[in-house]
């Protein structure tokens, strides 16, 4: 069957993933800081809701809005306009968890409150989580936290929103907290490496579910544009 | 009045009738006559009936109890059974 794709306007990306994101579903994008996460989930979130009539709601659990708006205001585009035009919805959760003692048992039904409100404001068909690390880091207990963030990737899907959750790297695996075990559908990587003195930026899809890749990787660049991939046009995947 | 002022204010935020919410509703109410001589102004916001609080408020775990009375503002997480771990996080004495 047709895997059907939501287009990211990312430069590259939807030639190397034949055509975009797996649509529906929850994609892991995950790198070291400043590896251009962040970015690139911004710019998949405004080329839905300007380019495809796509609301999108950003939930941030780092950067505040005032600073998303510098962030993507260099890449030309006028977030707070969107905003008051209800095609992007920004909520920043700050997870002042900080190391809590629970008194007893408890769940995140806050957050899916917060994302079912925000997503009902703008009638939303895509949804970014930037950087579910912090969760972990507020809760002590994180077999609670896995829980939820199992229970949260089916009701986005059962909700048909195409989801991008960015996760900070791990030392040994992709992720800090090995995230990548819930996202069963599309999980990206954004690395640097620096050899020979030169840094180059890319981008490794490292797993994409109903779709043959071979688990390419491809330099990209960040510039007044935002992340721009070079994807040989002649690298098709079917 | 003085009196008022003593008062302690709590905020009990739960989602509907969850168990560990109708559970927290049970166990402050008990920690307020126990432990505060029924000193305190409870109020408790369903998030179902009000969501936009949930992210006016910052709430992520549920159930979550604030004190906001009297100052430094703090909260616990959780269900609260257990009591001293709540009279701990919110920084109240409690029957000694």
């Amino acid at each position: 069957p047709g895997l059907r794709k939501a287009a990211t306007g990312i430069p590259g990306l939807d030639e190397i993933t034949g055509g975009g994101l797996p649509a529906g579903r929850t994609t892991l994008v995950c790198g070291t800081a400043g590896s251009g996460k962040t970015l690139l989930s911004l710019q998949f979130l405004v080329y839905g809701a300007s380019a495809l009539g796509e609301p999108g709601v950003f939930i941030s659990f780092e950067e505040r809005p005032e600073d998303l708006v510098v962030n993507v205001a260099s890449l030309g585009v006028d977030l707070a306009a969107l905003v008051a035009e209800h095609q992007i919805y920004l909520d920043h959760v700050e997870a002042g968890l900080d190391q809590m003692e629970p008194t007893g048992s408890y769940d995140l039904e806050g957050l899916f409150v917060r994302l079912g409100y925000a997503i009902d404001q703008i009638g939303a068909k895509r949804v970014v989580l930037d950087t579910l690390e912090v969760l972990f880091q507020g809760l002590r207990d994180s077999t609670v936290v896995r829980g939820e963030l199992r229970r949260l990737f089916r009701w986005l899907s059962d909700r048909g929103i195409t989801a991008m959750v960015t996760a900070e790297a791990g030392a040994t695996t992709l992720t800090r907290y090995g995230i990548e075990e819930y996202v069963s559908d599309c999980v990206l990587s954004l690395h640097q490496d620096l050899d020979s003195g030169i840094s180059t930026r890319r981008l490794r899809v490292v797993k994409y579910r109903g779709s043959q890749h071979g688990s390419n990787e491809c330099p990209f660049l960040i510039d007044a544009n935002g992340v721009a991939l070079f994807a040989i046009t002649s690298l098709s995947l079917d | 009045s003085l009196a008022s002022a003593a008062r302690c204010r709590l905020r009990l935020y739960v989602a509907g009738l969850a168990a560990s919410s109708t559970l927290a509703i049970t166990n402050v109410t008990d920690i307020c006559e126990q432990e505060m001589g029924g000193q305190c102004d409870l109020e408790v916001i369903d998030i179902y009936q009000q969501p936009e609080l949930a992210q006016r408020d910052q709430i992520l775990a549920i159930p979550t109890l604030v004190k906001t009375w009297p100052l430094p503002m703090r909260s616990v997480i959780g269900d609260l059974s257990q009591r001293q771990r709540v009279l701990t996080g919110l920084g109240i004495l409690g029957r000694r």
